[in-house]
């Protein structure tokens, strides 16, 4: 699914002294069936740009396509609702949304909502609870009962349940410990990769999921995209970068490090933490060699 | 959808008003609004008027916002002079239309009841415009402090106060996230059956419950583990100050009440 923001801008509080331009005359496509991860600052317009996907929020100006919808000021919130069919949005603390009696009817609520039968919708839901690994003994507690890391789940499973074909993430790994947190985004990875014509949109302040994960980085600032491009074309622009307040992943700032220090060139375009093992043992050898 | 409710009406300023002392505007505007029905002299209604008038200038409050904070009163008190114009039979005859007859008493009271009306919620709103809910819970609790004498827990009501305007905006903001989150999950107040819409109340609602609870847990644990104990024998980080300003204003105001009062007897 394409998406492509025309011109767009958006202002909080229009017409009062507080009035504040979250996004200045935004102008990008946003290619289909890639995985897109946005960076920036805190306050540089990421939180505001997703929730123009799906119609949480209408432009000030411009507009917004959205496969074949246009969203501009004038459309009606009900037109917007046929949106969230196809865009899934995981926000911050997702496990903050449940509310239902059991964990399986949470789950269906969203199915439910776009018009799918019970008896359908509750098999959507067992599905989409396989996939994110809650086991079926659990399908009948409350939401309540469980540890913050199933509830989490049980959240995604929720949106993934509305079966879309582009998935928003805002910062969906927040508050987890090392291991919840790989699992997780392995998870995406996986949805992501199951299906054909599938897309993500990562909110993420960390790095190395960037890297890892991403296909297409866009870097927010101030209101604006400023950079765009695969991890290796942005990640070795590390002036710029520190001019929009982002940091490199922690691989690569050390061979960074280790370059500037040794004064020699270095294999900079792996970020897995193995590739940078590879290139410090590489290195070394060659040290040893050279003082042999 | 909820980005445009303020928490009372406060227009950050730093305007005279602004920087009154919370005690001397609540006292000032208590005895403004007691003595403003006592004496219908013209020469004590202009006093009130000019104080008003006075008032309103020195605030430094934009009139938009002000007559904002006016609209809903506004109306109140329209039909309050219509209803005089239209019910009282004092006076002479003004003028006649068909089965309507407005005599000269109701325009007089109905502009008097009108007016005063209208200065009285003016000053409030003047008051609420200028002082920031914590400040005006400040100086409710010292005014109401002579209470504790009838074990009245002032301080634990004050308290309250503030803890609850506190966390307004930050129940607004969270009533608005999870509104957005369960509007992404596809829930719809916008159409359907009144019963349907009622029951998407529910998704908002029992997560809304769940976390106000548990912030309500995390404050009082983090409380406890500071070692809070209220009341009795504990000092205040934000102190009020009387100025000289603030006596002046009260002095003001009592020979304004003290003219009332001649007007009256005389």
């Amino acid at each position: 699914m394409e998406i492509k923001a025309n011109d767009v801008t958006v202002k909080y509080m229009v017409g009062t002294p507080f009035e504040k331009v979250a996004l200045h005359k935004i102008n990008f496509t946003l290619r289909p069936s890639t995985y897109h991860v946005f960076i920036g600052k805190t306050g540089s317009g990421k939180s505001t740009f997703i929730q123009l996907l799906n119609g949480l929020l209408k432009p000030t100006e411009g507009s917004m396509l959205i496969g074949e919808k246009v969203v501009n000021r004038k459309t009606k919130m009900k037109q917007l609702y046929h949106l969230r069919k196809e865009i899934g949005m995981v926000f911050q603390f997702p496990e903050h949304q449940l509310f239902h009696d059991t964990v399986l009817e949470d789950v269906a609520f969203g199915p439910m909502n776009l018009g799918v039968g019970k008896v359908e919708a509750e098999k959507r839901a067992e599905e989409s609870l396989s996939l994110v690994g809650i086991s079926p003994s659990l399908y009948m507690r409350s939401p309540y009962e469980l540890s913050g890391g199933q509830m989490r789940r049980v959240a995604i499973a929720g949106v993934l349940a509305m079966e879309p074909k582009v998935l928003v993430l805002d910062e969906p790994t927040a508050g987890l410990d090392p291991v919840g947190h790989i699992g997780m985004m392995e998870l995406f990875n996986h949805w992501f990769k199951a299906k054909e014509g599938r897309s993500v949109i990562l909110v993420t302040h960390n790095m190395e999921d960037a890297a890892r994960y991403g296909e297409e980085i866009h870097v927010m600032y101030d209101g604006e995209r400023k950079l765009v491009g695969t991890p290796s074309e942005l990640f070795t622009k590390e002036t710029k970068l520190n001019e929009y307040g982002i940091s490199l992943p922690n691989t690569l700032s050390l061979l960074m490090e280790l370059q500037r220090a040794s004064g020699q060139a270095l294999i900079t375009d792996h970020f897995e933490i193995d590739d940078t093992v590879d290139e410090i043992v590489s290195f070394l050898r060659k040290d040893i060699e050279n003082n042999a | 959808m909820l980005e445009h409710i303020a928490l009372g009406q406060y227009l950050p300023g730093s305007s005279v008003l602004h920087r009154l002392d919370p005690r001397s505007k609540l006292v000032g505007l208590l005895i403004f609004m007691l003595f403003l029905f006592i004496s219908r002299h013209p020469l004590f209604l202009v006093v009130a008027i000019g104080i008003f008038i006075w008032t309103f200038s020195v605030s430094k409050v934009p009139l938009i916002y002000f007559f904002k904070s006016m609209r809903l009163i506004g109306i109140i008190i329209f039909i309050t002079l219509l209803l005089q114009l239209f019910m009282n039979n004092d006076g002479e005859v003004l003028f006649q239309f068909f089965s309507v007859t407005v005599y000269s008493g109701g325009l007089t009271e109905g502009l008097l009841i009108g007016g005063r009306l209208f200065i009285l919620v003016g000053m409030a709103s003047l008051l609420t415009l200028t002082t920031t809910p914590v400040d005006l819970t400040d100086g409710l609790e010292t005014l109401f402090s002579p209470l504790k004498k009838w074990r009245f827990p002032v301080h634990e009501m004050a308290f309250m106060i503030s803890i609850a305007l506190r966390f307004f905006p930050t129940l607004i903001e969270e009533t608005a996230r999870i509104t957005k989150a369960q509007m992404a999950r596809g829930a719809s107040f916008s159409h359907g059956s009144p019963w349907k819409r009622v029951k998407t109340i529910i998704p908002i609602f029992v997560p809304l419950i769940v976390q106000s609870l548990k912030r309500a847990e995390e404050l009082a644990v983090a409380m406890e583990a500071r070692g809070y104990v209220g009341g009795e024998g504990r000092t205040k980080y934000r102190q009020l100050y009387w100025k000289g300003l603030d006596t002046l204003v009260i002095s003001i105001i009592t020979a304004y009440a003290v003219l009332g009062v001649l007007t009256r007897l005389l």
